[in-house]
């Protein structure tokens, strides 16, 4: 990853860094996968932006984004609307800045913010339908996706500070698709192509992203090829799966519930569509606020991490037995320090400072 | 089977999006669709912008085809004429809709918005496992505010209620 790590482009919001974390306000738009299929990832977000004393304000009344697939093909005045009215939740929460987890409610909310700034039509029309309830959309939202506040309003020096775990998990991510593109919006500035953010933050909380083939490739579930023609869908997950199996990783990680559960539900799913002989996908399937929180050191259990009672039906599909004993076996940095510390200080009594300086800053492995 | 040119149908496509007319049938679009190489050129988007030209109505809204795309963009970022593939598709499923030709599952799942707000339907596991993890039970929005405001657009005139609403176990992006 290093060779595309050059070509790193300087963020536009660079400033944002210098912002203390106290400063950060979301209103939080949880959609209708996390909290209703894949709760651990709101668990996880809750849990480490609470650690970090970053406010997230509940969205009350919000609807379905709408999903940009299945909304958006049925009724295009009606995806304005949900989603318009979803904008000024966040707006009369005081909040200018609108979080979402999920590239698909992220696609939907970020191209109904910009029609609704640079068209007046379309802002005319949709702000007289949402009148007859009392409500107006006074363009003071600005849609935001995870890792978008996690590269930009983060930062990667201050996340690299917020390490306390050098994981060096072998992990395979998926961009998915809303996030990339249309580019004429992306909010990046990186090519579709070739993005790095993704790689960029992983790697910088101590993981080894590990290149694939097909790596942005669609994960099958979007527009509404899972909802519409699910063994379609599954076949491109199937695709995606052999590629990250063939590279040999500890777990997929996404930042997206949506390609979650595809990729998640959907290794249980493609067990029809495999060749004879061919091993079951039992790999697991992370979201990236949960892979920051285990890199923070804090535990599985924290971070949602956790079996369902009843686990039919309820996610995490693929379990996270083998992911999990991994990680336990991987101690903190300060006791990989301690250690080296130890260990120097037995050999020579004097260089105790020395080694503390020396194992300043990440890298203690 | 012959096919007939509906000007009406092409004129409304290309009044809600005119890049409709730069196209020149390079096939870049199919060369790069993943649903293109996986159907093994069943889903074709250049024969779909083509029968779109041509105003073949019959032929883009009898046949559910248009419905496989992923709306992953791909083509629309590599289009040399900037076409805007996903957009244009979008108003001939909008179109299907209009005349009744909405497929089940899609109904089913703007049904339940129209019904609860929200896409996928909570149900007793769930809150079972979201209190396991810690968390508040999901406050759902009003739904009769959600009903008045969509109804006031004519979104439930689009649907059909006859059908029972039995797939909703997954959700769609």
């Amino acid at each position: 990853m290093t060779e595309i790590k050059e070509q790193k482009k300087e963020h536009p919001k660079e400033e944002l860094i210098e912002k203390p974390f106290s400063d950060l306000k979301y209103s939080l738009y949880l959609g209708c996968v996390i909290p209703n299929r894949y709760p651990m990832i709101e668990r996880a977000t809750r849990f480490v932006f609470d650690k970090l004393g970053i406010e997230l304000i509940d969205m009350n009344g919000a609807t379905c984004c709408p999903a940009p697939g299945v909304f958006r093909s049925v009724d295009k005045a009606l995806w304005l609307t949900l989603g318009a009215r979803n904008l000024t939740i966040a707006q009369n929460n005081k909040t200018t800045e609108l979080l979402t987890l999920c590239n698909g409610c992220f696609g939907t909310l970020h191209e109904v913010e910009h029609e609704m700034k640079s068209n007046p039509d379309i802002n005319q029309r949709i702000n007289k339908i949402l009148a007859e309830k009392n409500i107006h959309f006074d363009g003071n939202v600005n849609v935001r996706q995870i890792m978008d506040v996690l590269y930009f309003d983060f930062g990667l020096e201050r996340l690299k500070s917020l390490v306390k775990k050098t994981l060096n998990l072998r992990v395979a991510i998926h961009y998915g698709c809303h996030i990339l593109k249309p580019s004429s919006t992306q909010l990046f500035g990186q090519d579709p192509d070739n993005p790095t953010f993704f790689d960029e933050v992983v790697e910088t909380i101590g993981c080894q992203s590990i290149d694939y083939q097909e790596k942005l490739m669609c994960c099958g579930a979007g527009g509404s090829l899972r909802t519409g023609f699910k063994d379609n869908s599954l076949q491109y997950t199937i695709e995606k799966l052999r590629q990250i199996r063939k590279v040999g990783v500890d777990c997929i990680v996404v930042c997206c519930p949506f390609c979650h559960l595809q990729f998640d539900l959907g290794q249980i799913e493609v067990s029809k569509f495999l060749d004879d002989g061919e091993e079951e996908f039992r790999i697991p399937v992370i979201f990236i606020t949960q892979l920051l929180g285990l890199a923070m050191g804090y535990e599985p259990e924290d971070l949602g991490m956790i079996k369902p009672e009843e686990p039919k039906g309820i996610s995490p599909f693929v379990p996270f037995d083998k992911l999990l004993k991994k990680i336990e076996s991987i101690p903190l940095d300060n006791q990989v320090q301690k250690i080296k510390t130890n260990a120097k200080t037995e050999a020579k009594p004097k260089a105790k400072t020395k080694a503390k300086t020396t194992t300043k800053g990440g890298k203690k492995l | 089977m012959t096919l007939t040119i509906d000007y009406d149908f092409r004129k409304q496509i290309r009044s809600y999006n005119a890049s409709l007319d730069y196209c020149f049938q390079c096939s870049t679009c199919t060369g790069i669709c993943p649903v293109a190489q996986l159907t093994n050129g069943d889903f074709n988007p250049r024969k779909l912008i083509e029968a779109s030209l041509l105003g073949l109505k019959d032929m883009l809204i009898e046949e559910p085809k248009v419905w496989y795309c992923l709306t992953c963009q791909k083509c629309v970022e590599l289009c040399p004429q900037k076409v805007e593939l996903t957009e244009i598709f979008d108003v001939i499923k909008n179109y299907c809709v209009k005349e009744g030709k909405i497929p089940e599952a899609f109904n089913s799942q703007a049904i339940s918005v129209l019904e609860t707000g929200v896409a996928l339907p909570f149900s007793d596991p769930i809150m079972k496992r979201r209190r396991q993890l810690g968390l508040e039970d999901y406050k759902t929005v009003d739904p009769k505010e959600i009903k008045t405001l969509l109804k006031s657009i004519g979104f439930d005139k689009l649907l059909r209620f006859d059908t029972p609403t039995t797939d909703k176990k997954e959700g769609g992006k």
